[in-house]
């Protein structure tokens, strides 16, 4: 029976509850004495977990309710105010709790002895004291008080004072501080709180931050001295802060009542108030309103903020305290220490989230990409791998990566030889295993060559089966591709054969129209076009290439039959290019004749030179000797009056360029004969030619081209004069008669020569159109000193080999333009072009034993 | 093909790629393939001030049919080889 009409029965567990609340006694009792184990280290100060069981969270029973029968005769009373049942609930919480805080003070207490005396039921057990208190008016202090000393008294008294204040407000009317006072102090201090935890929250919450990721990842240990410090400072902060100020143990009181009292059975409520309330009811009726803080309905939020603000606030009295250099016990890990330990945390959190974050980003890249897997079947993979194939690679690499292929075996081959120079010192350093990029290059050229190897039998077995045309199709057409599967040619063009019109050697200018009518000397046609002739050597270069390609597939030297076919398709490449080349033929029928006509071009002279080592001797010897017959057809020399300008033009530069290339490409090159072709009779025979015609010849010899032709000749004729170095270093005299056939040649060019010197240098031709010891001569001179040069180097070698009456026939005919060129020289400043001048005059004169000095001491000013 | 297997030579060479919209690009040669698409690194612009949003690129691709020319690397280059190549590739059409 109850005011609302609840079940009031006593709850079933009830001495469960009691007998819990009797063994927890026994460490609160043993706490801070002189013995004192570290129990109390192991309290749960913190959270509010253990409220249910300090507090008693269980129904409460009903066995003191002795006020339960008069209540029973009020229940025709009309109103219950609302705040009534919470005043009577606050009650034994608030007496427990003070109670318990009683307990923490009892260690400095000199009576603790005594308390333990105490019996058990009658402190702690707020339930049965506040019956205890209702059942002996006074309250259970007044117990203790009479055995204690003035100063616990006072202590005790305080407290209990306040606590009565709470409870049984009626019981101390002598008390200095009323319930409003204590009310408004409490909220002060709750709002001065608050106002704290504000202004202090958000470093707190980052400290928070931090610490709890302390505790929560890799810093175990440290969560447990962290717990174990909080704990001993939060206990010794309770006992400061109780000593300091008494009421913050009933802020503490009124935070936990708060947070608790919800967690209170409903039920219990109304039938406490109904039980307790016409008691206190009675004597203030209106004075327990504003004990409530918050509204009943606020409370579960309430409870929340309440345990936060007891942290914040724990940390902000333990950094205080932190600062105002207390001494924290029981905790001997330094501040230092500790931040050092909290940074390195951090870093090594820092790290561990980046190596999470790119574990992360990667798994994430995989998951999508792994959303394609398995679309393509390996046929189709097969598929694409045969169109990317077939687009780069054929069974010939040559046909159409000709460059490429060509290119690197050319580099591997230079590379080579230079690796065969470096020998010596065997590389050690680049042995690193195949590179990730190669190796699937390597691995795609295997399948490339699975697949070529693949097609080519097919192929094969494809012809063999034709070769069988009886068999073939007796079991059905096999074929796959008709010829209607290629599309029809729409438009077919005829396309002469590249070799069609390579064995008419000259009869080719039949067809054409002599265009180059300026070239034509005589009453003599040209054999060909210009642009015939570069057809033709065109076609000669495909034959090369042809024999380049050839040789890159020669057979092995094994292989006899194939060795020999190979031979002979080579021998008939050659043989094509030689007929090709027109050398042989009538040496007067055109004019140029049609060799001399194929060298003109800049491309014809680089194929000689590129033919070089597939000429014969012979072959080189009958070419030669039809450049030297019909040498005033050659290009060179025929232009070479462009060489007499000091004007610089497209044109002049051109001729340079085929002058070079022609003692370039055509003698030293293609037609450099081989040892054992190079004898002094085959340059005397080749001179003796040159002479042959002796007004071309002075025509020639005064051509720059035409001169260092015979300079050519001439310098081997006179190194082969002098012998050779045999194989084994013995000397090999030149044969008797060709020495003496070589003395005669000699004096005969000689008298040829002689008059034709001073013509012979470009400056006496150039020179010529200016007035003689001008200035401008002079400044012009400078330009043809570098002309001069190569005559100058002839005309030393050349008497080299002369008698001294020759040497002074020589110097009589020279002596004006020795004498001249040092002149001009004295007549210029100090400089390279000064000194170019003396240089190119000893030359020759050193040859003959003088010098230029003798001449400039002897005459300081050379007369006119 | 011929000049594919000319670019795949100039591989790791530096090249100068004129585009049809007369942006002028210099760097290394990657990488080129049968449409000569050019894939070019640690490129430079001429007239960088005028291609502002070019300053930032290290790296691109081109494709090929955007290309007006392509400056070659004389050193890099066999004239006689490449003079021979185009003969035989002219040979293959007649």
């Amino acid at each position: 029976m109850s005011f609302f009409g609840f079940e009031t029965s006593v709850p079933r567990d009830d001495k469960d509850s009691k007998q819990a609340y009797a063994e927890e006694d026994i460490a609160v009792y043993t706490w801070g004495d002189a013995s004192y184990d570290a129990l109390g280290s192991a309290l749960e100060e913190t959270g509010d977990d253990l409220n249910d069981e300090t507090f008693g969270g269980g129904p409460v029973g009903k066995d003191f309710d002795f006020s339960g029968a008069t209540n029973a005769a009020l229940t025709n009373q009309p109103n219950v105010q609302p705040s009534k049942p919470y005043q009577s609930d606050l009650a034994p919480k608030t007496q427990q709790n003070t109670s318990s805080t009683n307990d923490l003070w009892k260690n400095v207490d000199p009576s603790s002895a005594f308390s333990k005396q105490v019996p058990t039921e009658h402190i702690t057990n707020p339930v049965h004291q506040t019956s205890a208190a209702q059942r002996t008016a006074p309250s259970v202090f007044a117990q203790i008080n009479p055995s204690v000393n003035p100063q616990a008294d006072y202590n005790i008294t305080n407290l209990s004072s306040a606590t009565a204040a709470l409870s049984l407000d009626g019981h101390n009317e002598a008390r200095p501080r009323t319930m409003a006072e204590i009310e408004a102090e409490m909220h002060a201090a709750l709002r001065e709180q608050q106002q704290q935890q504000l202004i202090s929250q958000q470093r707190e919450r980052e400290r928070m931050q931090i610490e709890q990721q302390l505790l929560m990842q890799q810093q175990q240990r440290m969560m447990e001295e962290e717990q174990l410090r909080m704990e001993m400072e939060k206990r010794r902060l309770y006992e400061q802060q109780a000593l300091q100020d008494p009421l913050w143990a009933i802020r503490q009181a009124m935070m936990q009542e708060n947070g608790m009292s919800v967690q209170g059975p409903s039920d219990l409520r109304p039938s406490l108030s109904a039980n307790v309330s016409p008691m206190t009811q009675n004597r203030h009726p209106m004075s327990q309103i504003p004990h409530q803080p918050h509204p009943p309905h606020n409370h579960g939020a309430g409870n929340q903020q309440a345990l936060v603000n007891e942290l914040l606030l724990h940390h902000q009295r333990q950094q205080m305290l932190e600062q105002q250099g207390h001494p924290r016990p029981n905790y001997d890990i330094s501040i230092e220490s500790q931040d050092a330990m909290a940074a390195d945390a951090r870093r090594r959190m820092q790290e561990a989230e980046m190596m999470e974050a790119r574990h992360r980003r990667r798994m994430a890249k995989i998951q999508s990409m792994a959303r394609y897997n398995d679309i393509m079947t390996q046929s189709d993979k097969d598929f694409i791998t045969r169109v990317q194939v077939a687009q780069l690679v054929t069974s010939d690499p040559y046909a159409d990566d000709f460059y490429a292929q060509v290119y690197a075996s050319i580099r591997q081959q230079r590379i080579a030889s230079e690796n065969q120079v470096l020998k010596g010192a065997p590389r050690q350093g680049g042995q690193r295993g195949p590179h990730r990029r190669e190796n699937a290059i390597q691995r795609m050229q295997a399948h490339v060559e699975r697949i070529v190897s693949h097609m080519k039998s097919r192929e094969q077995s494809k012809e063999a089966s034709s070769h069988n045309p009886g068999l073939q199709n007796v079991l059905g057409k096999t074929s796959g591709r008709s010829y209607k599967a290629a599309p029809r040619q729409l438009l077919q063009v005829a396309t002469a054969s590249p070799d069609s019109r390579a064995h008419h050697p000259v009869k080719e200018h039949d067809s054409v129209k002599s265009l180059d009518s300026h070239v034509h000397h005589g009453d003599l046609p040209p054999p060909f076009s210009p642009t015939e002739g570069l057809m033709i050597i065109e076609r000669l270069f495909n034959n090369i290439l042809e024999i380049e390609q050839l040789r890159r597939n020669k057979p092995l030297a094994e292989d006899e039959a194939r060795m020999s076919t190979w031979k002979q398709s080579l021998d008939e490449l050659l043989d094509t290019i030689w007929q090709g080349l027109r050398v042989v033929g009538p040496l007067y029928e055109t004019n140029p004749h049609p060799f001399i006509a194929l060298i003109a071009p800049m491309k014809g002279k680089r194929f000689i030179g590129r033919l070089g080592r597939d000429l014969t001797d012979e072959q080189k010897l009958m070419t030669l000797g039809v450049i030297v017959n019909r040498i005033e057809q050659l290009d060179v020399i025929r232009g070479a009056a462009i060489l007499d300008s000091v004007e610089d033009s497209p044109a002049r530069r051109m001729f340079e360029r085929q002058a070079g290339a022609f003692q370039e490409n055509v003698i030293n090159q293609g037609l450099h004969l081989s040892p054992s072709a190079r004898t002094l009779k085959t340059y005397t025979a080749l001179i003796e030619l040159m002479i042959e015609n002796l007004s071309t010849f002075s025509r020639v010899v005064i051509t720059r081209p035409g001169l260092t032709l015979l300079e050519h000749f001439f310098a081997e004729a006179s190194l082969l004069k002098h012998g050779l170095q045999g194989p084994e270093g013995e000397h090999i005299a030149a044969p008797a008669e060709d020495v003496a056939k070589w003395s005669n040649l000699y004096d005969r060019v000689f008298e040829h020569l002689l008059p034709l010197w001073n013509i012979m240098f470009p400056s006496t031709r150039i020179l010529a159109a200016f007035p003689p010891n001008s200035l401008e001569a002079v400044q012009v001179s400078v330009v043809t000193d570098g002309f001069d040069l190569h005559v100058w180097r002839f005309l030393a070698g050349f008497a080299l080999e002369g008698t001294l009456e020759q040497h002074s026939r020589l110097v009589t005919q020279l002596r004006a333009k020795v004498m001249g060129t040092l002149r001009m020289a004295q007549a210029l400043e100090e400089g390279k072009a000064k000194a170019r001048k003396i240089r190119n005059v000893d030359l020759f004169l050193n040859a003959l034993g003088l010098s230029s000095t003798q001449i400039l001491e002897a005459t300081p000013q050379i007369p006119i | 093909m011929l000049i594919f297997s000319v670019f795949k030579t100039l591989t790791d060479h530096t090249v100068t790629v004129e585009l049809k919209n007369d942006l002028c690009i210099t760097g290394v040669l990657k990488s080129v393939d049968q449409y000569l698409n050019i894939r070019l690194d640690a490129i430079k612009v001429e007239n960088a001030e005028q291609h502002p949003h070019m300053m930032a690129v290290k790296n691109c691709f081109i494709r090929g049919s955007v290309i007006r020319y392509v400056q070659l690397p004389a050193s890099a280059m066999d004239i006689q080889l490449l003079e021979d190549a185009t003969r035989r590739e002219s040979g293959k059409k007649i």
